[in-house]
């Protein structure tokens, strides 16, 4: 696994203000924690896409250079917050590793192969869990944990303990639970109801909090109008 | 539209800022994202994944992760004003920007980018085509 390189700058400010101006000024606010203490540091966003870049998930193993020093330190990218709307990146979390201390980290699952239930009975290939969780060493994460797909029929699933990784990597999710299933196509679109019809059957939902008639309390006073109406 | 409802009518509410919950793909691997906030209705969102089911034919796989679960009264035509709030007519799902309004899994990409094409005109808001990072 070829080990990609990244350059940090030290910042001295914390906060949403100064988080703004870095951002305006091209710049990405980070953390770098995992060490003796948390250190906030800036990255450059394009430095960070390019090695995340065809690479599902955000987790490898990364050498990490700090701006005006010498000595570089291994780290993982831990997590990273994007704009809803425009996916800038916001914030990147670094955490530092050692190599001899195994950590957990979540790896994606690519599919390999046409399962048979795709190509010779037209069903779906549902990929239920996108990412498992790890345990390994950090010069042992996985691109990637491939799942054989091609026996899969309609109605098959492949569970967390159908998946082979390599030694020294231990898959912490529960084995019983489902990766990839397949799935029958779409049922037919049933034919349309016609607007009246849909009109007439469409009523309003239950209120829980509606106010029912008293009933009990109604007939008594009723009774006595009836009393003073006599007299 | 909800099966039961704790009360019969909403006030309005506001739709400041954008989408914590629900800007991400969760299930499939492709998904229409909405850009703007606004009420989306329980009719659009039904157009649009008739409109859905219809281009992907019989293949591919959908979610839906908006429900309309606001009502919206209206008051009848040549009304004065006055004389209570309107009776529920439509029932909306609040979005705001940044939001996954539909997701798709089983079929090719440009299938999918015509798909949500067609199904974010149905929606009364501005959308765009959103996938999942993938292994080179």
């Amino acid at each position: 696994m070829q080990i990609q390189e990244l350059t940090i700058k030290r910042r001295e400010g914390t906060g949403r203000q100064v988080a703004k101006r870095l951002r305006r000024a091209g710049a990405v606010p980070a953390v770098l924690y995992g060490g003796a203490k948390s250190e906030p540091v800036t990255v450059d966003p394009r430095a960070v896409l390019r090695i995340i870049h065809g690479h599902q998930g955000s987790t490898q193993l990364l050498t990490l250079k700090v701006e005006g020093e010498s000595a570089s330190r291994m780290a993982i990218i831990r997590a990273m917050q994007f704009d809803p709307v425009s996916e800038n990146l916001l914030h990147v979390d670094l955490q530092e590793v050692t190599a001899n201390r195994a950590i957990t980290v979540r790896v994606a699952v690519h599919p390999v192969g046409e399962a048979g239930g795709v190509k010779e009975q037209q069903g779906i290939l549902n990929i239920v869990m996108h990412e498992v969780e790890i345990s390994c060493l950090p010069t042992q994460i996985p691109e990637r944990i491939d799942a054989d797909v091609t026996a899969l029929m309609i109605g098959d699933v492949l569970t967390v303990a159908d998946l082979k990784v390599s030694e020294g990597v231990r898959i912490l999710n529960d084995p019983g639970q489902a990766v990839v299933t397949v799935a029958p196509p779409m049922a037919e679109e049933a034919p349309p109801v016609p607007a009246a019809e849909a009109a007439a059957v469409t009523t309003e939902p239950e209120v829980l909090t509606e106010r029912k008639p008293k009933e009990e309390e109604a007939a008594p006073v009723e009774e006595g109008k009836k009393e003073k109406a006599k007299k | 539209m909800p099966k039961r409802v704790k009360y019969r009518k909403t006030q309005r509410g506001r739709m400041k800022g954008k989408a914590l919950r629900g800007a991400t793909l969760a299930f499939g691997e492709y998904g229409l994202k909405a850009l703007e906030p606004g009420w989306v209705t329980s009719r659009q969102i039904e157009a649009a994944r008739v409109a859905l089911t219809r281009s992907l034919k019989r293949g591919g796989k959908i979610w839906i992760r908006v429900f309309p679960d606001k009502p919206v009264t209206k008051k009848p035509a040549e009304t004065r004003m006055g004389k209570g709030k309107g009776n529920p007519e439509e029932w909306v799902a609040v979005v705001k920007p940044g939001r996954i309004l539909y997701e798709m899994e089983g079929v090719k990409e440009p299938d999918a980018r015509e798909a949500f094409r067609t199904a974010g005109q149905k929606i009364g808001i501005a959308t765009k085509f959103v996938m999942r990072a993938r292994a080179l």
